[in-house]
């Protein structure tokens, strides 16, 4: 009887584990395929661990200019080849 | 020396020695008798709620710039702090052989969680990261890796109570070893939080490299007061101890663990200092930058 009480209760607890545990990788998973893994994994130096002048939006900011120009770029010599 | 039935004994002696016996013993304050480990724990409990004490002033006043800026040192790095410290307790009881101070492992913890919980909620509501409250506490790896840890940390919240224990039984300590993980995952969030202390530019503590990383990356000041915790939780490392105990050559034992009680106790004190410095800043409500 005890026994079984625990163990319902241990799976009570198992199943509000892996569900927030799965909120938190969905929240993840949003963000990821949101901005994309580069933003992901790298951020301004200082951003987050030491609050400064670094912020999100400078890093945002650096990879619209970084795909801006590959465009660019690509367009050029897309020019060339015709 | 392997535990036998001759040293089962004194093993069996465990929370009764002098200084266990002491503690049980009242002494009189104000007329009234009051238990000496009562009074110890209490003295001894009392810094664990100075991490959301620092936060208070910026929250009561809603100042969200200042919250911005040193809440996730004070409260991140004061969690750091709970968590040794709750983790410190069963490696003192091997020490030592006493138990007075065992309840102070549910109180650090319950303060660990709690500070873990107040950090992501406040971060969620004023950090300058980009996303809404999503991506304030999920929108980089490290944020990632901190929001799993504080849900970890909500069903060991919830069952921290002695009612949860007797409901959970034997599963109890089975679910509370999460602490474990939490504890495997709090290394990985420092390294993609602060790098390795080389990096430049992305991913660093600062725009440059770090000249003393090894003494300022917290990654670092972990590893090293994680060293003598991890090590007498070794089941062969508990087993040596409880053998030179029986033999009753503590000092041996002390001697052996002395480097890494020294190293521990190095790396902590950056880290105190790290919360006192930026906490009273925070508290002053002049948070601190760098």
């Amino acid at each position: 009887m005890t026994a079984g009480r625990q163990r319902r209760a241990f799976t009570v607890a198992s199943v509000i584990t892996a569900t927030l545990l799965v909120l938190a990788l969905s929240a993840g998973l949003g963000e990821f395929t949101a901005h994309g893994p580069a933003f992901f994994v790298f951020r301004h130096g200082g951003t987050g661990s030491t609050p400064g002048h670094s912020t999100d939006e400078l890093f945002l900011a650096s990879q619209q200019r970084q795909l801006w120009d590959r465009f660019v770029i690509r367009l050029g010599e897309r020019r060339v080849r015709f | 020396m392997a535990v036998t039935a001759e040293t089962q004994p004194r093993l069996a002696r465990y929370g009764t020695t002098a200084l266990d016996r002491w503690m049980a013993t009242p002494f009189r304050l104000r007329g009234r008798e009051v238990k000496r480990q009562t009074a110890a724990l209490i003295i001894l409990g009392a810094p664990a709620v100075i991490p959301l004490l620092f936060t208070v002033p910026a929250v009561l006043t809603s100042d969200g710039s200042a919250l911005g800026t040193g809440e996730a040192d004070t409260l991140g790095t004061g969690s750091e702090i709970l968590l040794i410290t709750t983790l410190l307790i069963s490696p003192m009881v091997t020490l030592t052989r006493q138990r007075w101070f065992v309840p102070l492992r549910r109180w650090y913890g319950i303060m660990f969680g709690v500070s873990a919980l107040a950090d992501g909620i406040i971060a969620s509501i004023t950090s300058d990261f980009a996303g809404g409250p999503l991506g304030r506490v999920a929108g980089h790896s490290f944020l990632l890796v901190g929001l799993v840890m504080v849900m970890l940390l909500i069903p060991l919240l919830l069952t921290a109570n002695t009612r949860a224990q007797h409901w959970l039984g034997r599963y109890w300590k089975v679910l509370h070893q999460l602490i474990y993980v939490v504890w495997a995952l709090l290394l990985v969030h420092l390294a993609v939080l602060e790098g390795f202390g080389f990096q430049r530019g992305l991913n660093g503590s600062g725009p440059g490299p770090d000249g003393l990383a090894p003494l300022h990356q917290r990654l670092y000041q972990l590893v090293a007061c994680s060293a003598f915790l991890l090590m007498l939780r070794l089941p062969s490392v508990r087993r040596w101890v409880a053998g030179k105990q029986a033999q009753d050559k503590q000092r041996v034992i002390w001697l052996a663990v002395a480097p890494f009680i020294a190293l521990s106790l190095f790396a902590f004190a950056f880290i105190v200092h790290e919360e006192l410095f930026k906490g009273v800043a925070l508290l002053r409500l002049h948070p601190i930058e760098a």
